[in-house]
């Protein structure tokens, strides 16, 4: 104990001496302070309470202070009546076509040109990335806030949407590859017949679906992956036509949910599913009952962080890249994409002086020094460089991460979240942004079923474990980026559809074999009714457009 | 009703006057309610447009043709017919449970009892449909207390699952309604109860009136016009079924007999940013409100009850 | 022959058996609406005191499983309660004071059936109930009115509720003619017998209409949403609550945290989620009503009455 208190007291003192450098190291401009109005639709954080020490950085080398203006529900109704009421504030958090569409922001190119070059550097590394961002008008509006990589990517961590499983029952049967969905099921269901009930004496589960209100994706959401193309949303776009069609009642779909028809005659799906609300689909995934879900990994974090706290660790679940047939290849994971149409736009309304001031804020930030106290803290008080010049934790800074008070006194998540910002390694074959995305950080903070899972996979993540070099993706890619505007039939008809499948699915999954083609005839049927043609049509002439910019297929 | 002679002095403007106070005590609040109710259905034209929050009331105009969209959706019947159910439902279960509750709570001699359960039933007012529809959809799984019991009585051998029988959905938002509100709507008969002369009832028990005779030729009639007035008020609410217990414990397999009007408004409306949609469904609830709040109060009327205008 | 058993005087044996089958009845089904209707507080209760990443796990019946006070320390802490209190106590205060004063005076004024205009004022008002311009159209009144950014915006769009009107009108019709009668004989104006005369008798009703429209303000947050969204020092505490709620979803489901191994027990005990921050929301929400109302109960059960007409 007195050991543990005396190395706390060194380290404290070296964190005092450290932060005093680190904070002499940052850029400072010499510019009027300024406050910034800030609307954001993000509600993940609280606004920063007063002794938060990067804010009061922020203030005291960069002169900004923020006004915040945070949507905390029913965001479509906010943006809805300040575009009808005009009344908007500096920066405008851009979620959706909404502010662009109604001439809310004001055009960024010049301001960049002439006042930002970290931007200008950050944004133009990529030349599509930069002719993406510009608007139908020419204009580019919004500053993306994620998927701009200059120097390669590191993401250590899978959170994209995956097959998973549940880690005992590949241990179970000694960590076997499985690439096929028969094989996927055929494991699952030996092990539900081993382990008809967890250790609780609840039922087991083989496998269940998310339904609830928006996550009902999940339930559609398969056959595309399984087929082995790229996540392209709600089609599929042929690789060598460049043709996008729906893929609700593509043979894909037919395929896959003959596939879950028969397993829920073998008693394998959760007839529950479907009824089931978020909570109820999370309480399952916590008291360790499923065994195989099609999900997002953020989705069901919080039950995982529950069996994490109750060191059941192999109750989790784990991805895997399933495909219909052993000769699919699987496109699973992606390459980040540049996330259009997301991030801060400046309003028009504000001053052209004010603006500039903005964008210069903007620009500094952006620089690595202030990157690094955004994601990795100040070096000795939050992470310390071993001897081969990486980063890494001492156990308590390791653990004080996941406290979300300490968080909300220490970062600037609130800004951060939706800012330019540095991701993947700062300089070529440099370190991550992300601190737990350095390799050693990475495998420290791993739970140690984990590593033997890695061990005996040969991989080292669980992103590795999806893909170790996913494909880069053609330019046009993803299809899913192009929405129809508000209001659009184009969009009644996708909503339609939406209420369409969720109603008809149950159907054909929860039918007896015999009737499954008949209920899936009836599905297709009430799903031509929705008028999809035009939403189709309408991907198809955004897809068209972008090859025609950016250059046909592959 | 007692008739008053009316002097009948000269003209309008005359009686506006000796009237004066009544006037100032009046038309201003009634010119405040017109501003903040009637002025802003101008916005209505909102309907008749394709409109745009960018463009403000400048939006296109359109005519009828979110009315025409509304009406030949073929989810619209199913939406209508869901609402009127469910209102209806509702509003005999919650006349009937309420009155029944605060006959029940009169009959309690013990004021410490009484007052408790009063308190104890209202409760569930307050919490918000989010916990209600939690507690709901938790009770109806399969492992719920709803199924353990029917399974224990011998009703039914295999847990069911209720919320994926869409018939049963309406009795689900019924008895939730309830379980939620009856409590507090006892309130007002409850009240409305206490105001009856208890000499009344003296005289009947004297007379050898059993307990459930008194409520029939005492109670019940003492509070008819309370009930009446709340009947056609409610009656004017038969579009307003609800929307959050229905969004919150909705779900694929119920959907088509749990999609209320308020929640077709706010899909293909409001969440879709077709606000011209969301109008039309507006002004359409409000017309049909108001068609059958003034039907039921000329009915009343005629039955010689209780009107409200 | 009468039987006295006790303090009560029964008219024969029958009856007494009649009233004692009826008790045992009456507490049967008293005590199964009791239970029934306190269940879903209670289990509110436990919920906001059990330990949220636990609470995931479902099935709490009847009793915290992990008892912890986090829920309510993190809403204290986060949500700025204190001032939030404020807030809403002013907004419910104000509300309820006008509301009820400009209400009965309305009431009254339109409850006497000499007046000219009781007619067509009376379904201005009750048409008003039931009819609803939409989201836009109030918010470019209230912008016009400019009282978007203001505290003001809380109390002035709802100062007259129709139904609280009719509620107030009908008990002001019980209130016997001559009464009003003599006071005019007196010499007394209208406005005087609506403040000496009609305010005092209606305390019963007003303390039903005070419930109702403290109530309502109280839980109103999507104003402050409109409104005020970016003036932290009006928000009310239910807007603070639904503000920490989002926030309560990032922290359990964010894509921007990574699980650390070996989790610390603290951390995960001082985690909250959304259904834990909802419950003690509620039970944070809900108890100054439930402390303010036994003292206007007392009011209640005086004599309110809605459309019995006693002439």
């Amino acid at each position: 104990m007195k050991r543990l208190s005396l190395i706390a007291a060194l380290l404290a003192i070296a964190a005092t001496m450290s932060l005093a450098q680190a904070v002499d190291k940052l850029p400072t401009t010499k510019l009027p302070p300024v406050e910034i109005s800030v609307f954001t639709i993000n509600a993940n954080f609280p606004i920063p309470p007063e002794d938060n020490r990067v804010y009061k950085l922020i203030k005291e080398k960069l002169g900004v202070t923020f006004k915040w203006d945070i949507a905390v529900a029913e965001v479509d109704q906010k943006i809805g009546v300040m575009i009808a009421g005009q009344d908007y504030p500096d920066l405008l958090d851009i979620n959706s076509p909404k502010f662009i569409d109604a001439g809310a922001c004001m055009p960024l190119e010049d301001l960049i040109e002439k006042y930002a070059p970290n931007l200008k550097r950050h944004y133009q590394a990529d030349p599509i990335t930069w002719a993406k961002m510009h608007e139908k008008d020419g204009h580019v509006y919004c500053l993306l806030n994620y998927g701009v990589i200059e120097n390669g990517y590191t993401d250590q961590s899978y959170w994209g949407p995956a097959m998973f499983i549940q880690k005992a029952v590949m241990k179970e049967f000694g960590f076997p590859k499985i690439t096929t969905i028969d094989e996927y099921f055929d494991i699952i269901a030996k092990y539900k017949a081993k382990h008809p009930t967890t250790a609780d004496g609840k039922p087991t589960i083989g496998f269940s679906i998310l339904t609830y209100d928006w996550h009902r994706f999940d339930l559609c959401n398969p056959p595309p992956f399984l087929a082995g193309y790229p996540n392209d949303g709600d089609g599929i776009v042929d690789p060598k036509t460049g043709k996008y069609r729906v893929q609700y009642y593509g043979p894909e779909a037919k395929r896959w949910y003959k596939i879950l028809n028969a397993m829920n005659d073998k008693g394998l799906v959760d007839r529950e599913s479907f009824v089931d609300n978020y909570d109820q689909y999370l309480a399952k995934l916590a008291n360790g009952q499923v065994l195989g879900v099609h999900d997002q990994y953020w989705q069901f974090q919080e039950a995982s962080k529950t069996l994490f706290a109750q060191k059941r660790v192999w109750e989790t679940l784990m991805p895997l890249p399933i495909v219909f047939d052993k000769s699919t290849k699987p496109h699973w994971r992606d390459m980040p994409l540049p996330n259009l149409q997301r991030g801060y736009g400046i309003s028009a309304k504000t001053s052209r002086e004010k603006a500039i001031r903005i964008i210069q804020f903007l620009d500094a930030q952006l620089d690595p020094a202030w990157q690094k106290v955004f994601t990795w803290g100040f070096e000795g008080s939050d992470y310390i460089i071993d001897k081969d010049g990486q980063p890494v934790c001492t156990p308590e800074q390791r653990t004080r991460w996941d406290d979300v008070t300490w968080r909300s006194h220490n970062l600037a998540e609130l800004w951060w979240y939706d800012a330019p910002k540095l991701e993947g390694r700062f300089t070529k074959n440099g370190q991550a942004h992300a601190l737990r995305n350095n390799p050693k950080e990475y495998q420290a903070s791993q739970y140690p079923e984990d590593v033997e899972i890695f061990k005996a996979y040969g991989v080292s993540s669980y992103a590795e474990m999806m893909d170790k070099n996913p494909p880069p993706n053609p330019a046009w890619y993803p299809a899913w980026q192009i929405v129809p505007p508000d209001g659009s039939a184009e969009k009644l008809a996708f909503t339609k559809a939406q209420d369409t499948y969720a109603k008809d699915l149950p159907k054909v999954i929860l039918a007896k074999p015999a009737d499954f083609e008949k209920e899936w005839a009836n599905y297709v049927d009430d799903l031509k009714k929705c008028n999809l043609q035009l939403f189709e049509a309408y991907i198809q002439k955004g897809l068209d457009e972008r090859m025609a910019k950016f250059g046909k297929l592959k | 009703m007692s008739s008053v002679a009316i002097n009948r002095p000269a003209g309008f403007w005359k009686r506006l006057l000796t009237q004066r106070q009544l006037v100032l005590m009046s038309v201003p609040i009634v010119l405040y309610v017109i501003l903040f109710t009637y002025v802003p259905l101008a916005g209505w034209t909102m309907a008749f447009q394709d409109f745009k929050p960018a463009k403000g009331f400048a939006s296109p105009w359109v005519g009828w043709k979110w009315f025409q969209y509304l009406f030949s959706d073929d989810l619209f019947v199913t939406v209508m017919r869901n609402t009127l159910a469910m209102s209806f439902i509702n509003l005999v279960f919650n006349f009937t449970f309420a009155i029944g509750l605060a006959l029940l709570l009169n009959e309690v001699k013990n004021k410490w009892v009484k007052s408790l359960a009063q308190t104890i039933s209202y409760l569930p007012h307050f919490l918000s449909w989010v916990v209600v529809a939690g507690l709901v959809s938790s009770m109806l799984a399969s492992d719920g207390v709803f199924n353990v019991i029917l399974k224990w009585l011998g009703i039914i051998k295999e847990p069911k699952v209720w919320l994926g029988e869409p018939k049963a959905f309406w009795w689900i938002v019924g008895f939730t309604n309830v379980w939620k509100e009856v409590g507090w709507n006892t309130i007002i008969y409850l009240a409305a109860i206490s105001s009856i002369d208890p000499a009344l009832y003296e005289a009947a028990q004297i007379d050898g009136c059993g307990r459930f005779s008194r409520m029939r030729h005492i109670t019940l009639p003492g509070i008819k016009p309370t009930i009446v007035v709340l009947l056609i008020m409610n009656l004017g609410w038969i579009m307003e079924s609800g929307f959050e217990i229905q969004y919150l414990l909705k779900n694929g397999m119920n959907q088509d007999y749990a999609q209320s009007i308020d929640i077709y408004v706010v899909t293909y409306g409001l969440r879709n940013g077709n606000y011209s949609l969301a109008t039309a469904g507006g002004m359409f609830k409000s017309v049909v409100n108001i068609i059958l709040l003034m039907t039921a109060n000329w009915v009343s009327g005629k039955l010689g009850e209780e009107k409200l205008v | 022959m009468t039987l006295k058993l006790g303090r009560r005087r029964y008219l024969s044996a029958k009856a007494f058996l009649d009233e004692a089958v009826f008790g045992v009845a009456k507490a049967l089904v008293l005590t199964s609406i009791i239970l029934v209707t306190l269940y879903p507080f209670w289990n509110t209760i436990i919920v906001s005191f059990n330990q949220a990443i636990d609470t995931t796990r479902g099935g709490l019946y009847l009793w915290p499983r992990i008892w912890t006070i986090t829920n309510f320390k993190s809403i204290w802490v986060s949500a700025n309660v204190p001032h939030a209190l404020s807030i809403s106590v002013a907004r419910a205060l104000c509300s309820t004071v006008l509301n009820l004063f400009l209400t009965t005076m309305l009431a009254y004024a339109l409850s006497r059936r000499e007046f000219v205009l009781r007619r067509p004022l009376t379904i201005i008002v009750l048409l008003s109930m039931y009819v609803n311009a939409g989201l836009f159209p109030n918010y470019f009144l209230i912008k016009n009115l400019h009282l978007n950014g203001t505290f003001w915006v809380y109390v002035v769009p709802t100062l007259i509720s129709a139904f609280n009107f009719i509620v107030i009108r009908t008990y002001i019709k019980t209130i016997p003619e001559s009464l009003f009668e003599s006071a005019r004989i007196d010499g007394t104006s209208d406005f005087r017998i609506f403040i000496s005369f009609v305010l005092p008798l209606c305390k019963p009703v007003l303390a039903t209409v005070a419930l109702f429209v403290a109530v309502g303000a109280w839980n109103a947050w999507f104003d402050t949403l409109l409104y005020n969204s970016n003036k932290t020092e009006l928000f009310t505490l239910q807007y603070q609550l639904m503000a920490l709620l989002q926030q309560s979803m990032s922290q359990s489901r964010s894509a921007a945290d990574v699980n650390a191994a070996g989790m610390a027990a603290n951390i995960a005990a001082s985690m909250v989620t959304p259904v834990s921050i909802r419950a003690a929301g509620t039970i944070i929400a809900t108890i100054p009503i439930l402390v303010v109302y036994p003292f206007l109960q007392k009011y209640f059960v005086m004599g309110m009455n809605v459309g019995s007409i006693k002439e």
